[in-house]
């Protein structure tokens, strides 16, 4: 009903033109490209698979998101996340701007690594440094230093060593240590010896827990002194290097949203390599396939008209391959999503969207009445979409909540929910006013919950009914006339009757009676043997039980909304103790604001996941169709931007 | 004071009342409590793998949480019609028992349920990392679950409104 007819496409173009048709489709955007018909079909055509240019393509495409993310740290200009993403034309970016990208992608990969050394060189002189800084008052070699006969080294001890132990155990071998510093954890040593004796020295010197000084200073280099000012020097630059550096990355982060659109090019280029590769090539041609709905075949034509390709357009039929595409008028557009969360409907089957989005509308309302909560999530919702103008998917589902807020608001003014009980609690705790009156236009829920619930499964009883109906629609409109009398009519029949009972009885009861009699007749009339032909009629009306528990399903309505209602009086009551005074006004709207967002943020979440719960399992469950696949054109990909 | 006049203090009107709102809040409390762990444990497995899909993992971890919540209107529902909050009523032993026992349905099936919703909700985060895509599949079959605990909740709420 509300699913666009689809035709199958195909089209042959030479194969130098294979790239400029796929990218044209891709601006088209209304051509969904299945793999063409190979050789595996024995047709002559070979599949047009490219893995070089493919993995070319992600290649850079993962060196531009590499390079996006070094400079993203440079940016200085943060953008909000609430803002929306530019709009670019595709055909604006030219060549000289996807050279000019990749030129900055290089260096800014580049800079990137160079910035990664500078900072490691820099950290290793400055270590150097501060293990050099002990040994600057020494005019000696350090660690090492050799004469022709002897041998020092220099290093530290602990300063907790027992020296006179240190003194014996060396005393045998020709060598002696001079203490040149001490601090409170360590004393500085050098230690010279005969060479023939300094292994052994070293040895003891070791096993005392002797460390090394851990840097290197000759004498031609001025010793530590001389070679810490050398260091310092070093630093010095390697400091203006890496400012150097950084200041080059922060001017190249001015292209950084460049870069982001580059990105989007890559990725757009990646979609429209993924359609070729689905193309079929021979010597000299390409067929393209796909899927076009019937809106924009004159747009297609057109397009290849110009190019002068052959094509051929040919109607799906009832060809379960072919796509879905919804069509539905502008507010139940806003519903599609939910249909789509539970499973596309099979190709040619009923479109429910439209009578479902009514009743999602109502039964949202209902479990949500909140005039407060519908005014607060319609205007986050409107808020969000004019700010951050999504698209697709996300843009209905957030007109979809605004559109709901709406149904809450409505409901909210019928059953008297704003912000919960806030206005009356505010009249009691601060006006003392006893006995504050009740804005329900018909009634309030918390006091009177037996109308509610009334209400409740009321709505799901006609919800119920319109789910047989659409059924029998389907049935009839497919010719399978009796079915749909026997096997739908007789319960509508059969639950109209029990719905008039509740107003004129006889009429009402007539009318069941007719509905059972069409149930117990039709009923078995798939068996050939009269005895069992009775026996299921009669045993068909056991299907009450379910039909039954699918309207009770419905008193989740009274439950939800209930408990909305009590939580977000619990956090009236809560901030209106203090009563009126400055600090309890206070008080009272910290309270208000905490509570009352957590109560609707949960109960946002209750009354989205049971609404759609109800649409799934009781109203789809009666005729619904499922294992459709969504339409999926080939279209610009992007992340950063949008492609116009 | 004898061991009889003891009991008759304990177990007065007031306190039977009191003793339902405190077991619908408690069982369906750890109901909930249980259920959100586990899919905690699993969640924070994906998490993992692939923090950005925190959204989703959060929206099937929240679900078990219900349970907690309507053994927490219950329990306020109780203490609102005996006057804790406001004037105190007087309540006959009898009528307190009848508010115990309607706090009953949602402390018993909030207990079982929110266990129950927190073993398909764990069981839905492997959907989530497998096919992201499907995961609101996921959520429908754990919001069955919970399918009961409403049914509980209507009727002890039912049952302490038309007191």
């Amino acid at each position: 009903m509300a699913i666009s007819k689809m035709y199958r496409f195909s089209a042959v173009t030479l194969r130098s033109g294979a790239e400029s048709l796929s990218a044209g489709l891709q601006r088209l955007r209304c051509v969904d490209i299945v793999t063409a018909p190979t050789s595996e079909n024995d047709c002559g055509f070979a599949p047009n698979r490219c893995p070089e240019k493919t993995s070319a393509l992600s290649a850079e495409a993962s060196r531009a998101s590499a390079a996006e993310a070094f400079l993203a740290g440079y940016v200085t200009k943060k953008k909000s996340f609430l803002s929306a993403p530019d709009e670019i034309a595709l055909d604006s970016l030219t060549d000289s701007f996807r050279r000019r990208c990749a030129k900055t992608v290089s260096r800014a990969l580049e800079l990137q690594s160079e910035v990664k050394a500078e900072a490691a060189q820099l950290q290793s002189l400055k270590n150097e440094l501060a293990a050099l800084a002990p040994w600057e008052d020494f005019r000696h070699e350090v660690p090492e230093s050799r004469t022709c006969s002897t041998a020092s080294v220099s290093g530290t001890l602990s300063a907790k060593i027992n020296t006179a132990e240190l003194g014996s155990a060396l005393t045998e071998l020709a060598c002696v240590i001079e203490e040149l510093k001490r601090t409170d954890s360590e004393v500085f040593i050098r230690m010279t010896a005969y060479k023939d004796d300094f292994s052994k020295a070293l040895s003891v010197l070791n096993s005392f827990g002797f460390i090394m000084c851990p840097c290197k200073a000759t004498a031609a280099e001025g010793f530590a002194e001389g070679k810490m000012r050398r260091t310092e020097a070093l630093i010095k630059k390697a400091e203006d290097k890496l400012t150097a550096l950084n200041e080059e990355a922060k001017a190249l982060a001015e292209r950084h949203g460049d870069t982001e659109l580059y990105i989007d090019l890559l990725m757009t280029e990646a979609a429209k390599r993924e359609a070729e590769d689905s193309f079929a090539v021979s010597e000299r041609t390409v067929v393209v396939t796909g899927w076009v709905p019937a809106e924009d075949i004159d747009r297609v034509s057109k397009f290849l008209d110009e190019r002068g390709d052959a094509y051929s357009f040919e109607d799906a039929g009832c060809d379960p391959e072919a796509p879905i595409k919804f069509k539905n008028g502008a507010f139940a557009a806003q519903f599609e999503p939910v249909v789509e969360l539970y499973s596309p409907p099979a190709y040619g089957s009923f479109d429910p969207t439209s009578i479902m989005s009514f009743f999602y509308f109502i039964i949202f309302g209902l479990m949500l009445a909140d005039v407060g909560y519908g005014l607060l999530l319609s205007v986050i919702c409107f808020a969000a979409l004019k700010l951050m103008r999504p698209e697709g998917n996300m843009k209905k589902m957030l007109t979809m909540f605004g559109i709901c807020g709406i149904s809450c608001i409505v409901m909210g003014v019928l059953f008297g929910g704003y912000f919960s009980d806030a206005p009356q609690i505010i009249m009691e705790n601060w006006f003392g006013i006893e006995d504050p009156p009740d804005f329900a236009l018909l009634f309030n829920p918390l006091t009177s919950p037996i109308p509610f619930l009334a209400v409740s499964l009321g709505v799901g009883a006609v919800h119920l009914i319109t789910a047989l109906s659409i059924k029998f629609y389907v049935l009839w409109k497919r010719g399978k006339k009796l079915d749909a009398i026997c096997d739908q009519g007789s319960w509508i029949v059969l639950f109209l009757g029990i719905g008039l009972f509740l107003i004129i009885k006889e009429a009402g009861l007539v009318l069941t009676a007719i509905g059972v009699l069409m149930l117990i007749c039709t009923q078995g009339r798939h068996e050939k043997n009269i005895i069992l032909k009775v026996f299921k009629g009669v045993a068909s009306l056991y299907d009450i039980v379910s039909y039954f528990s699918d309207l009770l399903s419905y008193s989740r309505i009274l439950a939800l909304g209930l408990a909305s209602m009590v939580v977000g009086s619990v956090f009236n009551i809560l901030g209106g103790l203090p009563g009126l005074s400055v600090i309890g006004i206070i008080v009272f709207f910290v309270i208000f604001t905490i509570g009352h967002l957590l109560n609707m943020a949960v109960n946002l979440l209750g009354t989205f996941v049971h609404t759609s719960r109800l649409q799934y399992i009781e109203f789809f469950g009666k005729f619904y169709e499922d294992g459709g696949r969504m339409f999926a054109p080939l279209t610009p990909r992007s992340k950063y931007v949008r492609f116009k | 004071m004898t061991f009889s006049q003891i009991l008759a203090e304990i177990f007065s009107g007031q306190n039977l009342a009191i003793l339902g709102a405190a077991l619908a809040a408690t069982l369906a409390g750890i109901g909930s409590a249980k259920g959100v762990g586990i899919v905690g444990e699993a969640s924070s497995a994906l998490l993992q793998e692939d923090p950005s899909k925190f959204g989703k993992a959060l929206l099937l971890q929240a679900l078990p949480g219900t349970q907690g919540i309507y053994g927490l209107v219950t329990a306020f529902l109780i203490l609102f019609k005996i006057g804790v909050l406001g004037t105190p009523i007087e309540l006959t032993i009898a009528e307190g028992a009848y508010f115990l026992m309607a706090s009953l349905p949602i402390a018993i099936v909030g207990l079982f349920s929110g266990i129950a919703q927190g073993r398909v909700a764990a069981a839905g985060i492997s959907l989530v990392a497998k096919r992201p895509g499907e995961s609101f599949k996921a959520v429908t079959s754990a919001a069955l679950v919970e399918t009961y605990a409403i049914f509980a909740l209507l009727v002890s709420l039912l049952a302490i409104l038309l007191f």
